[in-house]
């Protein structure tokens, strides 16, 4: 009976284990494979969608921000260029697997981070309406389960009891628990308790070491999404986008805040196709933010909250490259309130097309049943017909 | 004259109250409507569309008679106005890609994968049958010895599988941290075998020793060329060969590959 009694010491290493072994993935959640995979890339702060895809044919564009408008943008078309920082993006719209949404928002205009935050997670009509979120109900009607790459479970991947969350911590001493411990304590519970525990018991038996940079857990989900058994949706938060100041350095519009944090999106999106390999046929990845940013430069060669922003989206589903929008013009009386720029089309169109190619889902049941909006257009055709 | 200040109360203030709330009205209106006069009816109808919630842009639909495409009359019904919230997606443009050609070609010809390498300078074995070596990577240390020092341990072991599709690994780096992770042989690794007996390519590489609790780091990707001080592996005689590569200054590595075989996969 002795042995029961677990040493301090080891007591201890549990107690880091759980938390350490909490983020360690769980290989073959998914029940049956959908004709693709969805990876969403949150982008906190609110990013600037006008200086991340420049509309530079509008003349109001100049006018109005040439400040910190980036001057080594790659012209896209004659309308649309694309931010420096975005490299390895510019090779895949080359190639046809990347495009931009422009104009485009949830419909949500308050401009709280909290709220927006809230909006574009759980795709619902209103903040904080909902308890899962928008990909976590679709995972939900398509049987298959998604893995968070965070340390909590986002409110976007809610809805699905499979639903796993990862995140890499070096505890020292908490890889490798052991497992007669774990074992041990799981005797001691019963019911959900001892699945938990179970469940610890199974994670402490896999030392997976990636580095915590979104990049690095980007490439590890890519590898991941790519084996015949695993999951078919990641999720990866970038934050900082929120530039009120020093969006751009001075004297140089392509670098500064926002210049560094696209180079993060760029990365991320880099090691999804380094880690998605064949996979990345039938891959989708898009971007999310809360809300865009004034059209108008503030005084501190910075942006302030706005309303419409830009989507982008990758992946070797996607049927080509280009700018998908319904331009709305940047001129004070366009403008949404005098400020923003006005959002035209609406992104959970885009999120449901996104579910529709890659989950195999109808786009009806999609509309009703995962953003509860029936009548939501359905943008399919435009993003890959 | 309690008597006064209750009437005063209860009579006058009331009715202050509505004088300047009706004052105030008609002092509004027409600055909403002068703010709106010049406004397309475009956006007008985006501002419905977009913030049914607020009575002024409703008001002002309702008065150039605009239907909006949602009707812009106010029901007063709450799903009803959280469906004028909603941009309709109508319109939408496909603006496609006119990439400047000269760009383009640079775009298409940079690398997607960080172990993308161009075999076509290089004449590239052709094996009637696979070869199958054992092999040890060791680090060579230029810090203090000019023509390197071959340090007598291992960074990396196992066996490598040379086909003429290209090089296969089943071996583990001995490095520390990330280099831990089996993956990076597997899938980070695009070698083959010259005509001459020499490995050429890109590979993840983990220069550096990561101890337990170190903050991890990423392998550099470097690129396996033929190099001079190398001993060729026979390609129609396969046993040793003890090929070197550059990594960086201060320090290089040989791979030794031993028992080498022909074999049938």
């Amino acid at each position: 009976m002795s042995k029961l009694i677990p040493g301090r010491r080891n007591l201890l290493k549990a107690g880091a284990a759980s938390l350490f072994l909490a983020g360690v993935p769980i290989a073959g959640l998914a029940k049956g494979k959908p004709p693709g995979s969805i990876s969403v890339i949150i982008l906190e702060g609110g990013m600037d969608g006008l200086a991340t895809i420049p509309p530079v044919g509008d003349p109001d564009l100049m006018r109005m921000r040439k400040a910190i408008s980036p001057e080594g943008y790659l012209p896209l078309n004659d309308f649309f260029g694309l931010h420096p920082s975005l490299k390895f993006y510019a090779q895949l719209m080359a190639r046809g697997h990347a495009s931009a949404v422009h104009a485009t928002a949830f419909p949500y205009t308050k401009r709280s981070h909290f709220e927006g935050q809230n909006m574009i997670e759980g795709g619902g009509l209103s903040p904080f309406s909902e308890k899962t979120g928008w990909l976590g109900r679709a995972l939900d009607l398509a049987d298959v389960a998604g893995r968070s790459l965070s340390l909590d479970m986002p409110l976007i991947l809610r809805g699905h009891h499979e639903n796993d969350n990862f995140y890499p911590a070096s505890i020292r001493g908490s890889s490798r628990p052991k497992a007669d411990l774990v074992n041990m304590i799981a005797m001691g519970h019963k019911m959900e308790a001892a699945q938990i525990f179970t469940k610890v018991a199974r994670k402490s038996e896999e030392n997976v070491r990636v580095p915590r940079d979104p990049a690095s857990l980007a490439t590890y989900a890519g590898r991941a999404m790519a084996q015949a058994d695993g999951p078919v949706a990641s999720v990866i938060r970038v934050n900082n986008f929120d530039t009120h100041a020093n969006q751009v350095e001075e004297g140089d519009t392509d670098a500064g805040r926002l210049a560094k944090q696209l180079s993060v999106v760029d990365d991320v999106i880099a090691g999804y196709r380094r880690g998605l390999g064949k996979a990345w046929d039938d891959a989708i990845i898009l971007t999310l933010t809360e809300f865009g940013r004034t059209v108008a430069v503030n005084g501190t060669l910075g942006t302030d909250h706005g309303y419409a922003s830009v989507g982008l989206l990758a992946g070797g589903a996607l049927s080509g490259s280009g700018i998908i929008a319904d331009w709305p013009g940047l001129s004070k009386k366009d403008q949404f309130e005098k400020r923003d720029l006005m959002a035209t089309i609406d992104y959970r169109s885009v999120c449901a097309a996104c579910l529709e190619k890659s989950l195999g889902l109808d786009h009806d049941l999609i509309a009703s049943q995962v953003f509860h909006q029936p009548d939501l257009p359905r943008v399919f055709e435009h993003l890959f017909a | 004259m309690p008597q006064l200040s209750f009437i005063y109360y209860y009579c006058r203030v009331p009715a202050m109250l509505s004088v300047s709330i009706l004052v105030a009205s008609l002092l509004a209106m027409p600055v909403l409507a002068a703010e709106m006069s010049g406004w397309s009816d475009k956006s007008v109808c985006r501002l419905v569309t977009a913030t049914a919630d607020n009575a002024a842009y409703v008001a002002e639909a309702t008065r150039r008679k605009l239907d909006c495409g949602t009707g812009a009359k106010s029901s007063g019904d709450e799903q009803q106005s959280e469906k004028k919230l909603l941009p309709k997606n109508q319109g939408i443009v496909f603006y496609p890609l006119k990439l400047d050609p000269q760009i383009k070609q640079q775009l298409l010809a940079s690398p997607i994968n960080k172990t993308e390498f161009d075999f076509s300078p290089y004449q590239l074995a052709t094996l009637a049958q696979p070869i199958q070596c054992q092999f040890n990577l060791r680090r060579v240390n230029y810090d203090n010895h000019v023509d390197g020092k071959v340090e007598n341990w291992n960074m990396a072991k196992g066996s490598m599988f040379l086909t003429n599709a290209g090089v296969k690994i089943e071996g583990r780096w001995r490095m520390g941290g990330l280099s831990k992770d089996s993956s990076y042989l597997k899938h980070e690794v695009n070698l083959k075998l010259t005509k001459a007996g020499h490995l050429i390519g890109k590979m993840a590489y983990f220069h550096l020793n990561i101890s337990n609790g170190e903050a991890l780091k990423k392998p550099l990707y470097i690129e396996l060329k033929p190099h001079k001080r190398s001993k060729p592996l026979d390609i129609n005689n396969p046993q040793t060969a003890e090929l070197w590569t550059d990594v960086e200054d201060w320090a290089g590595g040989v791979w030794k590959f031993t028992r080498c075989k022909e074999y049938t996969p």
